[in-house]
Order: structure tokens, then C-alpha cells, then sequence
């Protein structure tokens, strides 16, 4: 860099600029403002709620029969939320009391119809304490009002940044990151897909802790660390580095364990306190093979991811040789750093590959993050938090998201690795025109796991929990992965797509690029660790 | 804060302010408007600072905060673009890599700028500016591949 470094040394602030500042300081009148009337304080933008997306991994581990329990003493206790900590549950609690059925909380959005539900809450997880982001609209319209904005806003940047690890998750996650997306999201083609490589590095995890011999070797590799100990530091850095719930942004990575009352006793305390200390897991004790602790886990999950995922929480239920259920949900939520004009959002013609639909589209015409792959285009869409943004790649002609899929460069970029040589990214003035989206899918975890060579948990015969309980055949029964990410905003204005490509060409400066994502193309949420948060194929964008 | 001392402040610190500014808007006339925020702001602060090391930190954090809100207001449609490297005053043989930097997205250009022109540590960027180090390392990591990619195999060195 040492060139650059010669170059900037010629550049010297212009004499006027200097004299300008020097008289302006003068003047005792209103501070100077610029043409943008930054000066005495700052507009309030109209937040749209922009990115919602929850995805939510469950995994069943049925095992030998214990005594089937009759109906007992309802026991009930609400299944966790995420707030500040509430008093402790004594993990036997005998005295009965009435089972609520009003909607889980902090989900005003849907009405959740929850059955009577019972289950025990064995601990309480505390999340960290965090600052809340400033808003804008609580300050006074004055330089006192921006001054004061600016001083809790760093308040809140401190507070961040002492919870972050500071460690850039991408290279120890590159392994797992690349084999899961590519093997999950190719097997839904054609169809939308969408995947969450953080949940589901949390929820392996977990299942590591529980299990031993080549059960837990083949997670291990799988997860990419050497041993345990490095893997459980790992994923407490993970979450903390993720987590937000200032206010701004939700991002929020909730664990669960469901455990079996009939085998009360029989599991492994050191786990399940480790399970609880070190991946924030909150553990559940009930009846299992009764509706009413279905009814349970049902409603953390729906609590969980307020709501988004009642299509498929609808369907679950624990068996009665439970030995353990692993449930864990991320739930984010962000606002564009600028949102789209609802004004400026016109239907128009979406080529699914089943044929063409008419559906939403926002427009944006401003500058932007833009790249060019060999066989791509990209831009990038900031979050108001800027550790977050959202990548979205358009294949070219020709290309489907299959082959981008199969394409290592392009995998590279889309799940924030490394930059490849074939890559080039620009702050561009992009014409920019997507859809709306609301895209959600169900996978079945277990074909792929087993694909990526993950299968001693899945076999009665192989399946070594001897970590967490002595229980005689316990094994993975279900492994169900559902995610879903709706995009919303409004924009201006389709064109149609003139950009020439060849290896590397960059585009004139000052002439406009026009992307239109108006045929399947792929996404990605990225954050903080360097580890997506979501990852997706968008094929048909209303779901329809 | 007197006249004179106002006028040694923007000696010392203007070009640094200036320097910046250009690297976060790619455009002179939007960093003429930082560059006039962020001294007024300076100002006004003036009792504040205790050292010159909180005021390098000041300065900064505050030009790279105040060229954030430009990319969010409605002006920023504005594409007056960046002068020819030489009307700034970069020598004629640095301008090709000039420009390259300053093509590069927004938030690769400043953590190049103040890790390659300002001699700032990743942990020192990480501090001023309130981000996570890893992202820091990242984020320069990505700036320079993409940095290479677009001045075409050239090594390090005659970066």
C-alpha cells in the first residue's frame, strides 16, 4: 500500500475550505448547514420493517420405552422467553396450577391459538443485558437534541462491542458452511429454499455435547473443530457475537432441550449444565407422547420466532420413548439502512420456473455495493446495524442458481468468505429493481446430513448418547430444519438488463447498472461473525 | 475556542480530516460538507479533549459518523463524481491506484485509508470506531483482494 500511501500525501485541503470553516466558526448565527440541513439534527426517515426471518431446527431422539405415564397433576410453566431473566423454576414443581392459553408474548403480529400446554422449566437462561439503540425521534430536532443522539449512540457501540468475541467466525465455519448450503439448498431445486447455517451450527452443537464415540466424531468433523472443548468456546462466541435485541435490531439465537419426565434421573447433569451454561439452552422437562408437552414446545418455537412459523411448528410432536428433543430457533429482524419509496412499487412479471407470475417489485436508483462475478451480478443492502447486510445474486443468462450453487467462487461470496480473483465490487449507481419476498421451505435434515457423511446418530444400532443418559438406543428420530425470510420495501423502476459481461470488466464510471432480479436468483444474510444467518434460493417470491 | 487556536487546529488536523473525507465520499464537494461538520462539531468540543490522541480519534470517528448520514439522505442521488486524482493533487504515477481504492465499496475504502494511510492497528480502527475486530480484519482482508483483483495481479508491494 505503499503507493497509495504517496498518492494521498499529494492531496492537501484546499485554502478556501480552510478560510470557509475558520469564518463560518466565526459567526455566531446558526451552525452551518450544508445543503442536507444536517446541521440541526437530522430527518426521520420512515422505517420500514425490512428483513423478518426465523428458521427453527428440531431434533427428536427417541429411544427405549420408559414407563408410559398416565395424565398427572398439571404442571405447567411458561415456556421461556427471551427478556430479562424471570425468577427461578424449581424443577419439581408440584403445585398445580392453571395452564395458560393466551398467545405467547411479544407476538402481537399473529394470533396464536396455543392448546393447553405443561411442561417444567428446569432453568432460566439469562441473555446478556443490552443497550438499547438510540431513537431518533426521542431527541429534540436541535444541535443539543444531535449532540445527545451521538453520545448514547456510541454508548450503544460500546455495549456491542464489549459482548463480541472480535473473532471472525468464517474460516473455522468455511467447511461446514460450503458443504451444508451447497447439499440443503440443492435439494429443493426449483422451488424456494432457504436455510440457516447458524441455527443449525448451533443445534449440531448441542447435539455434540450429547452424544460420544463416533457419533459425536462424525458432528465434530462435520462442525469443523478438533474436540469439544474448542467447540463449545466456538459456539458461545458465535451467539454472543450475534445476538442483538437493542431496540434497532433482533437477532436472537434461542436453544431448547426437551427432556423426557420418565427418565428423570437418568440423564447427565454435568451435560445438561453445560448444555445450559455454554449455548444459553433452556431445558424442558414434560410428559412426552402427551399433546399438552407438544402443545409446549410448540408455543416456545412459535414464541420463539414470533409467529412466523406456525406452518410447520403446527406438525410436531415428541414420541413417547423420548430421550431428548433438541429445538433452536434464530429470529431476525432488521430495517434497511434505506429503505425503498412504497410509492414507487409496481407489479410486474416474475419468470418462476413453472411460468411467469405477476408479483411486487421495489425499486431503488442510488449508489451501491455492486459486483461481477464470472457469471453473476450482485449487490449488497445494508441493514441500519451495519454489521448486517443482505447479499442478493442474480445468475447470469444462461445460468441457473444451481450452477452458482455448484460454483465455488460464487459460494465464496455469496456465504461472505474469502474473495475470489474472479470478483470484482464497486460502489456503483445501481437502478435496481426486486421483488418483494415471503419464502419459506422444510427440510428434511437427515438425507443431507447423512450425504455429508453425518449417520451413526441416525441408526438405533450406531447412535452413542452414553454423554447425556445410559438410555439403551437412543438415536435421532427426527431432524426437521424450517426457515423463512420475508423481504419488504418499495421502489421505482424495472429496465431492462443491457449489462455486458466479460471476466473482470468493470462498468464506466457514472453510468447507471441496471439489475433486475425478475427470475430465481439467490440471497444471503450476513452479520457480525462472518457466519450467514440465512441463505436462500428465491424462485417464486410471493410463495404462491 | 479563539480564532487563532481554530486556525491552528485546522492546520494540524485538516488534512488528515480532509484526506478521510475523501475516502468515505469518493466526491469533493461531499467532503467539503464533512470536512465543514466535522471542524464546526470540533469546535464546539473543544473542552473536551484532553490529549492530541483523543483528538486524532475524535476527528476521525466523527468524519467517518458524519459521511454515514450523507449516504442515507436524499441528496446522495447527487453524482458529482470524484475529480481526476491530479485536481486533488495526487501525482500523476498514483493516480491509477488512487482511483482503484476509491472505487471500492464504501466501507473497504475507509478501513484501507486509515490502516494503510493513517498507520491505524486493526485494534486501533476497531477502537475509534466502535467496531468488532474481527470485522476489521475482515473487512480489510476483502478490501485488498478486491483491491487486487481490480489492479489485476499486482503484488502487495506496488500497493
Amino acid at each position: 500500500m505503499h503507493r497509495y500511501k504517496k498518492a494521498v500525501d499529494g492531496i492537501h485541503v484546499p485554502d478556501e475550505l480552510k478560510q470557509k470553516v475558520l469564518q463560518q466558526a466565526e459567526q455566531t448565527a446558526k451552525p452551518a448547514k450544508s445543503i442536507k440541513g444536517t446541521a440541526s439534527g437530522y430527518r426521520l426517515w420512515r422505517w420500514q420493517p425490512v428483513a423478518v426471518a426465523a428458521c427453527l431446527v428440531v431434533l427428536l431422539v427417541g429411544g427405549a420405552i420408559g414407563l408410559i405415564r398416565g395424565l398427572q397433576d398439571s404442571q405447567s410453566a411458561n415456556p421461556e422467553t427471551n427478556n430479562a431473566p424471570p425468577p427461578p423454576v424449581a424443577a419439581s414443581n408440584e403445585a398445580p396450577s392453571n395452564m395458560p392459553t393466551s398467545a405467547p408474548q411479544g407476538d402481537s403480529s399473529n394470533d396464536v391459538e396455543t392448546a393447553p400446554y405443561t411442561a417444567v422449566a428446569l432453568n432460566t437462561v439469562s441473555y446478556p443485558t443490552m443497550v438499547q439503540h438510540p431513537n431518533k425521534a426521542d431527541y429534540s430536532d436541535d444541535q443539543t437534541g444531535y449532540d445527545a443522539y451521538l453520545e448514547d449512540l456510541h454508548t450503544w457501540q460500546e455495549n456491542i462491542e464489549e459482548l463480541s468475541s472480535g473473532q471472525d467466525y468464517t474460516e473455522p465455519l468455511s467447511g461446514f458452511l460450503f458443504s451444508t448450503t451447497q447439499e440443503f439448498l440443492s435439494q429443493t431445486e426449483g422451488q424456494n429454499t432457504v436455510y440457516s447455517p447458524l441455527n443449525l451450527y448451533m443445534a449440531l452443537s448441542m447435539l455434540a455435547e450429547t452424544t460420544a464415540g463416533d457419533s459425536q466424531a462424525e458432528l465434530l468433523n462435520l462442525l469443523g473443530t478438533l474436540n469439544l472443548e474448542e467447540l463449545r468456546e466456538l459456539t458461545k462466541g458465535l451467539w454472543l457475537t450475534n445476538y442483538r435485541a437493542d431496540g434497532q435490531t433482533d437477532a436472537v439465537l434461542a436453544n431448547s432441550l426437551w427432556l423426557n419426565e420418565t427418565l428423570q434421573g437418568k440423564y447427565n447433569e454435568s451435560t445438561l449444565q453445560t448444555l445450559a451454561e455454554d449455548h444459553y439452552a433452556s431445558l424442558f422437562e414434560g410428559p412426552a407422547g402427551d399433546p399438552a408437552y407438544d402443545a409446549a414446545l410448540q408455543a416456545w418455537l412459535n414464541n420463539q420466532t414470533h409467529g412466523l412459523l406456525q406452518d410447520y411448528t403446527d406438525g410436531l410432536s415428541m414420541p413417547e420413548d423420548l430421550t431428548i428433543g433438541l429445538a433452536s430457533a434464530i429470529y431476525f429482524r432488521a430495517n434497511w439502512s434505506i429503505p425503498f419509496e412504497e410509492s414507487e412499487t409496481t407489479p410486474d412479471i416474475f419468470h418462476t420456473p413453472t411460468g411467469d407470475i405477476q408479483t411486487d417489485f421495489m425499486h431503488a436508483a442510488r449508489s451501491m455495493e455492486y459486483t461481477r462475478g464470472s457469471n453473476f451480478s450482485s449487490v449488497s443492502l445494508q441493514y441500519e446495524d451495519t454489521d448486517y447486510s443482505m447479499l442478493l445474486m442474480l445468475p447470469d443468462e444462461g445460468i441457473s442458481t444451481a450452477d452458482l450453487l455448484a460454483d465455488p467462487d460464487a459460494m465464496s461470496y455469496l456465504l461472505g468468505s474469502s474473495i475470489p480473483s474472479s470478483i470484482q465490487s464497486q460502489e456503483s449507481e445501481v437502478v435496481l429493481s426486486l421483488p418483494k419476498f415471503d419464502v419459506s421451505s422444510q427440510l428434511d435434515l437427515q438425507k443431507g446430513l447423512q450425504a455429508l457423511r453425518v449417520s451413526a446418530i441416525f441408526d438405533p444400532d450406531t447412535a452413542d448418547f452414553s454423554s447425556l443418559t445410559d438410555t439403551p438406543e437412543a438415536f435421532v428420530d427426527q431432524c426437521i430444519h424450517a426457515a423463512r425470510v420475508i423481504a419488504n420495501e418499495t421502489q421505482t423502476e424495472a429496465a431492462a438488463f443491457t449489462w455486458i459481461t466479460a471476466p473482470g470488466a468493470a462498468p464506466e464510471q457514472g453510468t447507471p447498472i441496471v439489475l433486475t432480479l425478475d427470475r430465481p436468483f439467490l440471497f444471503s444474510i450476513l452479520g457480525p461473525a462472518g457466519v450467514p444467518l440465512f441463505v436462500g434460493t428465491v424462485c417464486n417470491p410471493s410463495n404462491s | 475556542m479563539q480564532q487563532d487556536h481554530r486556525a491552528k487546529a485546522v492546520e494540524q488536523w485538516g488534512d488528515m480530516v480532509w484526506r478521510l473525507a475523501l475516502a468515505r465520499t469518493a466526491n469533493v464537494q461531499d467532503a467539503e460538507d464533512v470536512f465543514q461538520e466535522v471542524f464546526l462539531r470540533f469546535f464546539r468540543n473543544e473542552q473536551k479533549f484532553e490529549t492530541d490522541e483523543h483528538r486524532k480519534a475524535w476527528l476521525i470517528r466523527c468524519t467517518v459518523n458524519r459521511s454515514k448520514s450523507l449516504f442515507a439522505s436524499p441528496w446522495q442521488k447527487r453524482t458529482v463524481p470524484l475529480e481526476t486524482a491530479a485536481e486533488i493533487g495526487v501525482e500523476d504515477e498514483y493516480s491509477e491506484v488512487y482511483s482503484a481504492v476509491l472505487s471500492l465499496p464504501a466501507k473497504y475504502r475507509t478501513v484501507i485509508h486509515l490502516h494503510y494511510y493513517e498507520d491505524l492497528s486493526v485494534a486501533e480502527i476497531a477502537q475509534t470506531l466502535h467496531m468488532a475486530e474481527g470485522t476489521v480484519k475482515s473487512q480489510l482482508s476483502r478490501g485488498r483482494a478486491l483491491l487486487q483483483n481490480i489492479l489485476k495481479g499486482d503484488t502487495d508491494a506496488s500497493l
